[in-house]
């Protein structure tokens, strides 16, 4: 089996295919575009999102990742109404149907593999709708859990509202984020919304268990996201983008940054960090080579279920492990700023 | 209906297999823009976003002056869209 890395930037895509410890990259492809994730249908074909400042956002497919041709009708918001579709930030597939997570905050669906798409009103129209407010990277739906074993459960992350749940198949969200604080409350006040998450994990055995980096810390839920518990024993910062988790070993992973003010790398060399027992303790797994002071975005962490780890850096460089964290090393060559990695197993 | 020349960015002409310049046979700048997206259905969340106007930074010239899309059109003309000189990335980020 080859694993595939899927590089998205704010240039256009790259494809980068391991080969033991050899790369072979390929691109760019959709040059110019700002690609911000990756996804995959239930019939195998690749798809990722482009976003602009200039232009509409859209999602393509390919069956090789090399030939893109781009769907024609993506999600997108009423015409003439007040709600402007402004990026794609995540697909997720549940079921047999594909769901896609945007800016402004929205979440759509589709049942023929992509190529049409609708808005799930249960949850774009949710009674709290009017006052969510965007954080800094917008007001965005960006990721998108399912239970394995039962879809009609899933969990979306909205920046900076919180995170919903769903029983029923997405007919009607609740939200649940006791014990986060929210971003620019009281430590003790429990708004309905005002939760800035910035990324979600699940345990594939689990769907219980979520992990959350969250602009206030580390989390973790044991009850689907009803009640959450601060986790970051061995953490230098709380503050972050990605958190992710490799299968094979059941270790989480993290990249601290030093405060939401100033958005570093703890001490100027950007480390990833890991946890071997399911976030009650940290430890440091890796440094990219320093002094280095580029960041890690929410998508821009990856694993591909062989034990392989990857985070892409802000500065466009991308380390990886492919021993569960244990040893790493950096990709050949620099990338523009690296939005997202997705690894695909050929 | 006039014949008029079609110039559209060389970023949305990647998406449609690189075509750059056609034709189109409209009556007037805004049935050359509506034949752009009958052409390359693609296109028209590029150049339009959800109010039927065209986008912000995409700008469309008719003879080498601003457009109106109300202004008719004769064989012959010009109907250039650009990518405006503005924008970049956002103070959001992600």
């Amino acid at each position: 089996m080859g694993v595939v890395l899927a590089i998205g930037t704010m240039k256009g895509a790259w494809f980068a295919h391991r080969n033991g410890s050899a790369w072979k990259t390929d691109g760019p492809s959709l040059k110019g575009w700002q690609v911000n994730t990756f996804g995959r249908r239930p019939d195998g074909t690749y798809l990722l999102t482009t976003g602009s400042s200039w232009y509409g956002a859209a999602i393509h497919r390919s069956h090789d990742l090399r030939d893109w041709s781009q769907i024609v009708a993506g999600p997108a918001y009423e015409e003439g109404g007040d709600r402007k579709l402004e990026q794609i930030w995540t697909l997720t597939e549940a079921d047999g149907s594909l769901y896609a997570g945007v800016a402004e905050a929205g979440l759509f669906r589709s049942g023929d593999l992509g190529e049409t798409w609708e808005p799930v009103p249960g949850f774009n129209d949710h009674p709290t709708r009017p006052r969510w407010e965007p954080g800094l990277g917008g007001l965005t739906a960006h990721r998108i859990l399912v239970d394995s074993r039962d879809p009609s459960r899933m969990w979306v992350g909205v920046s900076a509202v919180g995170v919903f749940a769903t029983e029923d198949g997405g007919s009607t969200w609740e939200l649940r984020n006791r014990g986060i604080p929210a971003a620019g409350s009281p430590e003790d006040a429990e708004p309905d919304v005002g939760y800035c998450v910035h990324c979600l994990v699940a345990d594939p055995d689990d769907a219980e268990t979520i992990w959350r980096q969250d602009h206030m810390g580390v989390f973790r839920t044991s009850d689907g996201a009803r009640t959450w518990e601060r986790i970051e024993d061995g953490l230098p910062a709380g503050f972050g983008f990605p958190i992710g988790r490799d299968p094979v070993s059941g270790r989480l992973f993290l990249v601290p940054l030093e405060s939401d003010e100033a958005r570093l790398p703890v001490g100027g060399r950007l480390g990833v960090y890991t946890s071997d027992d399911r976030g009650d303790s940290w430890r440091l797994a890796g440094r990219l080579d320093g002094p280095g002071y580029d960041g890690v975005l929410r998508d821009a962490m990856a694993v591909d279920g062989l034990g392989g780890v990857y985070v892409g850096t802000t500065s466009g460089r991308i380390a990886y492990s492919a021993d569960s964290g244990d040893t790493w090393a950096e990709l050949p060559g620099t990338f523009p700023r690296i939005l997202s990695v997705h690894a695909f197993v050929e | 209906m006039a014949t008029v020349a079609v110039t559209i960015p060389r970023m949305l002409a990647d998406l449609v297999g690189g075509e750059r310049r056609f034709s189109i046979e409209a009556g007037d700048v805004d049935g050359v823009l509506g034949g752009i997206v009958d052409r390359h259905p693609e296109l028209a969340v590029h150049l339009f976003d959800e109010s039927g106007e065209l986008r912000p930074h995409v700008s469309c010239f008719h003879n080498e002056a601003f457009a109106d899309r109300a202004s008719p059109v004769k064989d012959g003309d010009s109907v250039v869209v650009l990518q405006a000189v503005s924008g970049g990335i956002t103070p959001r980020g992600r």
